[in-house]
């Protein structure tokens, strides 16, 4: 036992030994290398570039910084990257703390809460450094501008669509082609679990349901969710038939039981029946094309469901993010002009490719069709999306307390613990509080 | 300066990282909630004083609250007795004297030293999906298993197995103890014919049950406050059976930024947890044994 003590703290001494060494070097590494950029005659510049995405947006974004540090060898771009769970809060915190990066990506779902907590971001159009004409003006004006100030350049189309998985459809014989209708999504999911019993039509987690409840009933009033004075967009009944749809596809097995898939609860994209072809298609935005284009190969697209008597299509086009420069940026110029460089240039746009989706300048789809870069499936969707697109959402309808109440009720329809009409019972009175209770707090 | 002092100013100073640590990280904190409990307090505004409206909201109005208090309290219900059982037990395993029993000492306190990792939550989601490690573990006797994690009856006990698992801080503790049990009372009862159950429940747990107190308060005390394992593995869900309380407390504060609101129901837990400790203590004169008499 003694001897095995001795091993131990031996064992223990050196390893601390080593953390001391390796301590002291990677420290005399660092005033060695600082020592030197005092002896250029360029001031070092270091920006911070916080962003969320997959592994290939991960990847192509760090490909352009390197490439535009090797270009401006003065600057150095030190880039926060991670998944998008949890980042709007770390933002919110770091912005109020005054620790925000120079350039962030922010969604336009953000803007309203980020608003209303106070005013942290650059208005880009007053920076000679950028030049905002590469942009569709129009699109700016409904997405981009908050208070007449243009708070971040859009790196994307972004727009609501149906991933399709083509060997599972090309195995039960469906088209995918097919035009879908709320009527033949749910004859045609109806098929194929008959035909197997493993397989559902659709990927969806309880916040998928969510879009299909909404757009339903988008389509159906033709109205805003929640109208902007905090009333409700519909009445009871067409919430109850949105409901009594949306439990016809979990009694037909076009969905996967919660119990099942409830392990990826918001991340439809990566249950396992999604990646191995057991489920066809996947309700979700077209800026994570390049995510789902490396788990399914033979990748199809559509649009989701219309309504023939449709009021609205419930088609959202907006912009995949923005990205902004924080306000309080103590290097704003240069900022500025790597912000112009990431959307300008050219060698930027083939390396960024369309892993925020398809880009929102005209110059950078010019530049990646020439080059056979950009996916003709994903412009397609875009294109078809564009024709078909309803106005923009209001912020109160994309509201997170609120589609929590979504979610909660939908679970317990996909578990069985309420019927249709006391879901729309229940949706209603929840929001009869909770709607009062938002507006007080704007 | 007489040496006294200058020894008692030394002291300090030795201790004052923890010291300052203390008073800028818990003590200012923990004054600030109670002052932001009464206020309107979004992160970035400066705070309103709106007196107990946070309060009254809370048990009149907030629909999750009595949910997700009630799921805390199941959760403690089950973790601790389970968890304080099985380090017992495991306690008196390793206490048998082999060849190599501190080998497995270190072993079964290893899980402890992850305790509450986000790495750790990852691990046990896969372990307990429906075609996990665990499911095709029971596969091999013929058993199909439950849906772990989908299940809204069983969703919280896999997580409350988690904490289970992270038994070896208590399981020192106890073996510590177990150790201190005099020999001479096992020997004694021996020769009067008492069995082994009754030398247990006779000897051994009166003997050790001033440990057994400690270890009860401090894993109550850290179950009522257990955040990671719900909220990496379940978020909380399926249908909001692992809704914990302060998984309410964290959406309060970083999803829909009411610092305040948060703040007080902070101070909710603290009381809750403050009430549940005395009343531990209090009944601790029952059932603790201490040799000394309790002096």
């Amino acid at each position: 036992m003694k001897m095995f003590k001795k091993i131990v703290s031996t064992f223990l001494v050196l390893l601390l030994i080593l953390s001391l060494l390796s301590g002291c070097s990677s420290s005399s590494n660092s005033s060695k290398s600082s020592s030197e950029n005092n002896n250029t005659s360029q001031k070092t510049v270091t920006l911070r570039f916080m962003w969320w995405g997959g592994d290939n947006r991960h990847k192509a974004t760090l490909d352009a910084i390197s490439l535009y540090e090797k270009e401006h060898p003065n600057v150095k771009i030190n880039a926060e990257y991670g998944g998008v769970t949890d980042y709007l809060q770390k933002l919110i915190t770091q912005l109020s703390s005054g620790t925000a990066p120079d350039l962030v990506q922010i969604d336009v779902t953000w803007l309203q809460q980020l608003f209303s907590q106070g005013d942290f971001f650059a208005d880009l159009s007053k920076l000679k450094d950028i030049d905002v004409s590469a942009f569709d003006q129009n699109f700016l004006k409904s997405y981009c501008y908050v208070d007449n100030k243009l708070i971040g350049l859009p790196t994307g189309i972004n727009n609501s669509a149906m991933y399709i998985n083509k060997d599972f459809f090309d195995k039960f014989g469906i088209d995918d082609k097919t035009v879908w209708t709320w009527d033949n999504l749910l004859q045609t999911a109806k098929m194929v679990h008959e035909k197997d019993k493993n397989a559902y039509l659709l990927d969806a987690d309880s916040t998928i349901c969510d879009y299909i409840l909404v757009t339903y009933v988008g389509q159906k009033t033709g109205n805003q969710w929640v109208n902007d004075d905090y009333t409700l967009g519909f009445d009871k009944q067409t919430l109850t038939e949105a409901f009594k749809y949306l439990n016809s596809l979990f009694e037909a097995g076009a969905i996967e039981p919660f119990s099942q898939s409830a392990p990826y609860e918001g991340k439809p994209d990566q249950n396992p029946l999604w990646l191995n072809g057991q489920t066809g298609m996947l309700w979700n935005w077209s800026s994570i094309y390049a995510n789902v284009k490396s788990n399914i190969k033979n990748l199809s697209m559509a649009l989701p469901p219309i309504d023939p008597n449709a009021k609205q299509t419930g088609i959202v086009v907006r912009p995949s993010q923005l990205i902004a420069i924080n306000k309080d940026s103590k290097n704003m110029d240069e900022a500025a002009k790597f912000l112009n460089w990431f959307f300008t240039n050219s060698e930027a746009i083939k390396t960024l490719k369309d892993v925020r989706g398809v880009p929102a300048t005209e110059n950078a789809r010019k530049i990646l069709s020439d080059n056979n870069l950009l996916d003709s499936v994903l412009t397609d969707n875009a294109n078809q999306a564009m024709e078909k697109m309803s106005p923009p959402e209001n912020g109160i309808s994309g509201n997170q307390e609120l589609e929590k109440i979504n979610t909660d009720i939908i679970q317990e329809l996909a578990y069985k613990k309420i019927t249709p009409e006391q879901a729309a019972d229940k949706l209603i009175n929840t929001y009869k509080q909770k709607l009062p209770e938002i507006k007080n707090q704007q | 300066m007489n040496y006294n002092k200058k020894r008692n100013l030394l002291g300090y100073l030795y201790i004052s990282p923890w010291i300052i640590g203390f008073l800028i990280f818990t003590l200012y904190p923990f004054s600030m909630t109670f002052i932001y409990s009464f206020c309107n307090y979004s992160i970035t505004k400066s705070p309103v004083f709106t007196g107990l409206n946070n309060y009254i909201y809370m048990f009149t109005k907030d629909m999750y609250f009595w949910p997700s208090l009630i799921n805390t309290l199941k959760y403690v219900l089950m973790t601790v007795p389970l968890k304080l059982a099985f380090a017992l037990f495991v306690a008196m395993i390793l206490n048998i004297d082999i060849k190599g029993v501190n080998i497995f000492r270190t072993v079964y306190y290893l899980p402890s030293i992850f305790g509450g990792s986000v790495a750790l939550s990852v691990i046990w989601k896969f372990l307990f999906m429906d075609n996990g490690i665990m499911n095709k573990f029971l596969s091999y006797f013929h058993i199909h298993g439950p849906s772990w994690l989908g299940n809204p009856h069983i969703s919280l006990f896999t997580i409350s197995l988690l904490s289970v698992w992270e038994f070896g801080s208590s399981m020192v503790i106890f073996l510590a103890a177990l150790k201190q049990v005099p020999n001479e009372l096992y020997e004694a009862s021996m020769l009067d014919g008492a069995s082994k159950i009754k030398r247990f429940f006779s000897i051994t747990l009166p003997m050790i049950s001033p440990v057994l107190l400690f270890n009860l308060v401090m894993q109550t005390i850290n179950a009522f406050q257990e955040f990671t394992g719900p909220y990496v593995i379940t978020g909380g869900g399926p249908m909001n059976s692992t809704y914990v309380y302060s998984m309410l407390i964290y959406d309060n504060a970083f999803r829909y930024f009411r610092m305040g609101y948060s703040s007080a129901l902070s101070w909710i837990l603290f009381l809750l947890i403050l009430v549940v400790t005395v009343i531990i203590f209090r009944s601790s004169n029952t059932w603790v044994y201490y040799e000394n008499g309790g002096k």
